[in-house]
């Protein structure tokens, strides 16, 4: 049955460097239609560098990157966006001069139509209330939970056909999280693939249908989500427990 | 003898016009170093080229079109098109390729960027003057015994639509917020699927035609210009975008005009012989008391 699924995305042996330095050493993985994949490890493990070799923002040195059946290993970050592939960065990255409103028309900067950016926004915002409320005020003066919400809208806005998330937990409360956490079940209910990459691996895994683990970037570990949560060496190192 | 608000009138205009100059060559310093961080030291020299662009196309339209307002408007565009597209080009060949180098590889760039242009002009015109002879009439509305000229009017009035229309296109076309925004993080505007390089040059075609638009101007106001030009009506300029805050927009506007306002003021005061001494006391205090400029904030790099 699991046959059956469409591959979203096919990450085959990619191999990243920073200068010299090897951040990824030829890792290879795959998400599926309407699954949520989550790469877990530790920090420097090389996870945001995945996240960043996918989007371009990164290239890959060696390896082939393949989305919706086309390689996109050596295009540019902005045409890789405009393919339906969107990044939600690590610490969000709003623009913190620019208000709620002009976040998200950026979030669409691809698209032509600008009636069609209108109704976009009006869709965030009655996905997230909070924005809406805020929508004239600056991205910098929005609270964590706010900023993750206007980031994760900001990539709506484009009309993902893969969302990767980087640590969208990070620095936020545990209630808070919680309903981060809510948000990307709904947005993967609604049919959006997810790429989630998280520290808080309680979280991850819970979510998680397929999931990786990474270790001075190899892969070292994979599993469904429910077996990864019961794995010992998953629960030592990054569940806290014995 | 002209009364205490004569002279004042008098100064004012002179002061605008001066500011004029100032703040639509400091927009152009200012919007790249808002971008990439460069202080783009041959942007003077756009302005001297946009003065010798106009002048040549108006010597050569002078006579279909005649040497008045559209003789001035036409050499105005074909300068803003010609030094948008040289502002776009440097920016191409010279800058792009260091935009990963230390910023003080650019910045030696700019300079030498900026020798080439002005020796390049200063071989074509055999390092002459040349003459701006325009048949605009005289004239204008006068008061008492100040007259505000008709071309002061008019280059006062190019000057405001520029801004507003700067204005506008920054603050609410998706290109101008794309503008904005990579001022602020780049990587982030590539996973907007903004084609950075393309936003960036765009930015330096429309610092240049402001630029350009300034150089016409000046030969329109002056009568005459000079391969030289650009050197100190650059450094004024820059001066302004400083005090204004360097790399805000509204900032290089404000500066501009002020500084044109306060030498027309120093001039006043203390005689022609000392304005470069007050433009430049202004910036040393500017400096001492609010480095960040008048409309600038303090830079935070976070990640």
């Amino acid at each position: 049955m699991s046959e059956m699924h469409d591959i979203v995305l096919k990450v085959e042996a990619i191999e990243t460097y920073y200068g010299k330095i090897a951040a990824l050493r030829g890792i290879s993985f795959d998400v599926r239609d309407k699954q949520i994949v989550t790469l877990l490890g530790s920090n420097g493990a090389g996870k945001s560098t995945t996240l960043k070799t996918i989007s371009g923002l990164t290239p890959a040195n060696m390896g082939k990157i393949t989305f919706l059946g086309e390689d996109i290993t050596k295009l540019p970050a902005h045409e890789i966006v405009q393919r339906g592939l969107i990044h939600v960065p690590e610490g969000r990255r709003i623009f913190k001069d620019l208000t709620v409103t002009e976040n998200l028309e950026l979030g669409a900067f691809t698209l032509k139509d600008d009636k069609e950016r209108q109704r976009r926004i009006k869709d965030v915002f009655e996905r997230f209330p909070r924005l809406g409320e805020r929508k004239k005020q600056l991205g910098g003066t929005l609270s964590g939970g706010e900023q993750q919400m206007l980031a994760v809208g900001r990539g709506l806005m484009a009309g993902p056909k893969l969302l990767l998330l980087d640590e969208p937990s990070m620095g936020l409360a545990p209630l808070i999280v919680a309903e981060i956490a809510n948000i990307i079940r709904q947005l993967n209910d609604e049919g959006i693939p997810i790429l989630l990459v998280e520290q808080n691996s309680k979280m991850a895994l819970g979510l998680a249908d397929y999931g990786y683990v990474l270790d001075t970037g190899n892969i070292v570990l994979e599993g469904s989500g429910d077996q990864l949560k019961s794995d010992e060496k998953v629960i030592k190192a990054y569940l806290g427990g014995e | 003898m002209l009364s205490a608000g004569e002279v004042i009138l008098q100064q004012l205009m002179n002061g605008l016009i001066l500011g004029s100059f100032y703040a639509l060559i400091a927009l152009g310093y200012s919007m790249v170093y808002g971008i990439i961080k460069l202080l783009n030291f041959a942007h003077g020299d756009i302005y001297m080229t946009g003065a010798f662009v106009g002048f040549f196309v108006f010597g050569i339209l002078a006579g279909t079109v005649g040497s008045s307002w559209g003789g001035v408007i036409l050499a105005m565009l074909a300068a803003m098109c010609v030094c948008g597209l040289l502002g776009f080009l440097i920016q191409l060949l010279a800058y792009r390729p260091l935009f990963d180098a230390p910023r003080l590889s650019l910045l030696i760039t700019a300079i030498g960027v900026s020798l080439i242009l002005y020796n390049t002009v200063m071989i074509i015109t055999n390092g002459e003057y040349m003459f701006f002879q325009h048949s605009i009439p005289a004239g204008g509305l006068t008061f008492g015994n100040v007259t505000i000229t008709w071309v002061q009017l008019v280059l006062l009035a190019i000057t405001a639509v520029l801004m507003l229309v700067l204005s506008w296109f920054i603050g609410t076309t998706i290109w101008g917020k794309a503008m904005r925004a990579i001022s602020l993080d780049k990587p982030t505007c590539r996973l907007m699927g903004i084609n950075v390089n393309k936003i960036i040059g765009l930015t330096f075609f429309i610092g240049s035609a402001l630029a350009a638009v300034a150089g016409v101007m000046s030969c329109v106001y002056y009568g005459s210009l000079h391969y030289f030009m650009g050197y100190m009506m650059g450094i004024k300029a820059f001066t302004a975008a400083v005090i204004g805050g360097i790399g805000s927009i509204p900032g290089a506007m404000l500066g501009g005009l002020l500084l044109g306002l306060l030498e027309a003021a120093g001039t006043q005061a203390l005689g022609s012989s000392w304005k470069d001494v007050f433009a430049f006391s202004l910036l040393i205090i500017m400096l001492i008391f609010k480095p960040t400029g008048l409309l600038g904030k303090t830079e935070i790099e976070r990640m």
